[in-house]
């Protein structure tokens, strides 16, 4: 924490080097994360490019009391994508065709959970990527999200029925029996 | 308690949560319930299975480079503000900058002795730009300064190579045009101007007279190390290797490896750094000579070297150092063997990586 904020502070003060530490290690991450919330490469690069912009233009928001660095630029990318979304006069819970058939492309050679993983609710895939993935606790959850952690626990948990309920539906992706 | 009343804590209990004693206790001895945990397990493990394969396998240069940062303190907002400096112009002398950095380097860059420090001044005494170049680069095209600045009549351009140290004084080359206003041809005509040649002494006021505008004057100093100010992120420190992917490993035109992980910023005289993959073995570089192995060059982000009568060129995603350097490289089936304490190959695929470790610790040094 005590890195995150030394880093905070260079960047604030506008150093190019800093940033450009925080842009190479977060980057691929971020980017990896958008593509499940917008369910395309080019739109997760652009809202990639478009949060670390804003960040370096404007860096204000990151309280390194109240959580990591990483967690700051998953909420802030997050946030991207949802103005991405509303740019796009579409909301996330509406193109569940798309994101299924574009996470699909960037996941055909995996298991079916790929194909179950994008039926799930934008949220929910968030949620169960920052967990599983990123490995954010249940409080850099909260911070992301904007949301209590009592209600981080639930949501994993609805999140992690819903997938494991469409996992196990027929036609649904479902694991072969071994 | 139940199997339904206990399954958000087999939730939590998975993420490393606390759990009530009630839910321990149940969870216990209900096999159901651990059969839910093992497949919350099993989805998060193909979760991030998913997650490794669709990994972003190259990350852009980041756009924030094209945009200054907001701060009030920054170095950029204090000397773009000193400097009263036209936007072309400015754009000009970040694209010197940016080419000096990221340019595939197939033209040699001469040993920096010194670096050349100066400020271009118009004939109203303001301050045009301000330029750190390597000095006696022996005629770099990267190395050159450009710059044009508007007045109310016309706009003066500057055009300036380093061309020699000659005892305390460097030699430069300088082509100046005078374009009177509505004509927009400057930028490719200055170029074509004939050079004029000047002694610069460190901490003269030279003056340039420009037909039709009047004098440009140039003041400047020697340093004997890039400024922090200019190195902007741009280069490594002094003495350290800097290794960026994406990384290209190229013989005669045969492109033999290309890896996008694993960069390094290492020592140079106490480090090496080493590229490979299970097919090619493993190429490993070092500033200080090492038995067996070639002598090859190290320039910017480009090292050539010879080995078994062919040509190899090692490129990287950005500059390893600034300049010039002489680089040793010696060829190994294995990192292994190269260096024993190397935690080895181990990979799970084969793809090209990137290794670092002592010198000390190669095999034959101790």
């Amino acid at each position: 924490m005590a890195d995150d904020r030394e880093l905070w502070e260079r960047i604030c003060r506008g150093d190019a080097r800093a940033f450009d530490a925080l842009y190479r290690t977060h980057a691929p991450k971020l980017e990896g994360f958008l593509r499940q919330v917008l369910g395309g490469r080019q739109a997760a690069e652009d809202v990639m490019q478009e949060t670390f912009m804003q960040i370096w233009q404007h860096p204000n928001g990151f309280e390194p009391e109240r959580g990591s660095l990483s967690a700051y630029l998953f909420g802030a990318g997050r946030k991207r994508a949802a103005e991405w979304w509303r740019k796009q006069a579409r909301t996330p819970e509406n193109r569940g065709e798309k994101v299924q058939g574009e996470l699909a492309e960037g996941t055909a050679s995996f298991s079916a959970i790929g194909d179950a993983f994008a039926r799930l609710a934008e949220e929910q895939r968030s949620l169960l990527w920052l967990r599983e993935v990123e490995g954010q606790s249940y409080a850099e959850l909260a911070e992301i999200l904007r949301i209590p952690v009592g209600t981080v626990k639930s949501r994993l948990f609805a999140a992690r029925e819903e997938l494991r309920r469409i996992w196990h539906a027929p036609g649904g992706g479902a694991r072969s029996e071994k | 308690m139940n199997c339904a009343e206990a399954a958000e804590s087999v939730s939590a209990l998975f993420d490393g949560e606390p759990i009530s004693r009630e839910a321990a206790a149940h969870l216990s001895d209900c096999e159901e319930c651990r059969g839910r945990l093992n497949e919350y397990a099993e989805m998060g493990a193909e979760v991030r299975r998913m997650a490794s394969a669709a990994a972003p396998q190259t990350i852009l240069e980041g756009r924030w480079r094209l945009a200054e940062p907001a701060s009030a303190n920054n170095w950029l907002r204090k000397w773009r503000g000193t400097m009263r400096i036209p936007r072309l112009a400015f754009a000009l002398m970040v694209f010197t900058l940016v080419a000096l950095s990221t340019g595939l380097f197939l033209t040699r860059a001469k040993e920096t002795p010194r670096w050349f420090q100066y400020e271009l001044s118009g004939r109203d005494g303001k301050m045009i730009m301000s330029q750190t170049v390597p000095a006696n680069p022996g005629g770099n095209p990267y190395y050159d300064g450009d710059v044009g600045m508007p007045y109310a009549d016309g706009m003066v351009l500057f055009h300036m190579r380093v061309l020699e140290q000659v005892g305390e004084t460097e030699k430069i080359g300088v082509r100046t045009l005078w374009v009177p206003r509505g004509d927009h041809s400057g930028f490719e005509r200055v170029r074509n101007m004939p050079e004029r040649e000047f002694l610069y002494s460190p901490g003269e006021d030279l003056k340039i007279p420009v037909d039709g505008y009047g004098n440009l004057e140039i003041k400047g100093h020697f340093e004997s190390t890039l400024p922090e100010s200019v190195r902007m992120g741009l280069y490594p420190e002094d003495g350290r290797f800097r290794i960026d992917p994406p990384v290209l490993l190229v013989r005669g035109k045969e492109m033999l490896m290309k890896g996008d992980m694993g960069g390094g910023n290492v020592i140079m005289d106490k480090s090496y750094f080493a590229y490979g993959d299970q097919d090619e073995g493993w190429y490993l570089f070092s500033a200080k000579p090492i038995p067996g192995a070639v002598e090859g060059t190290l320039t910017m982000n480009q090292i050539e070297f010879k080995l078994n009568g062919k040509q190899y060129f090692l490129f990287t995603g950005d500059p390893i150092l600034f300049g010039q350097v002489r680089i040793w490289v010696k060829h190994f089936a294995s990192i292994r063997d190269a260096d024993p304490s190397s935690p080895g190959d181990g990979w799970q695929q084969n793809v090209p990586r990137l290794a670092y470790g002592e010198l000390e610790n190669l095999a034959g040094e101790k």
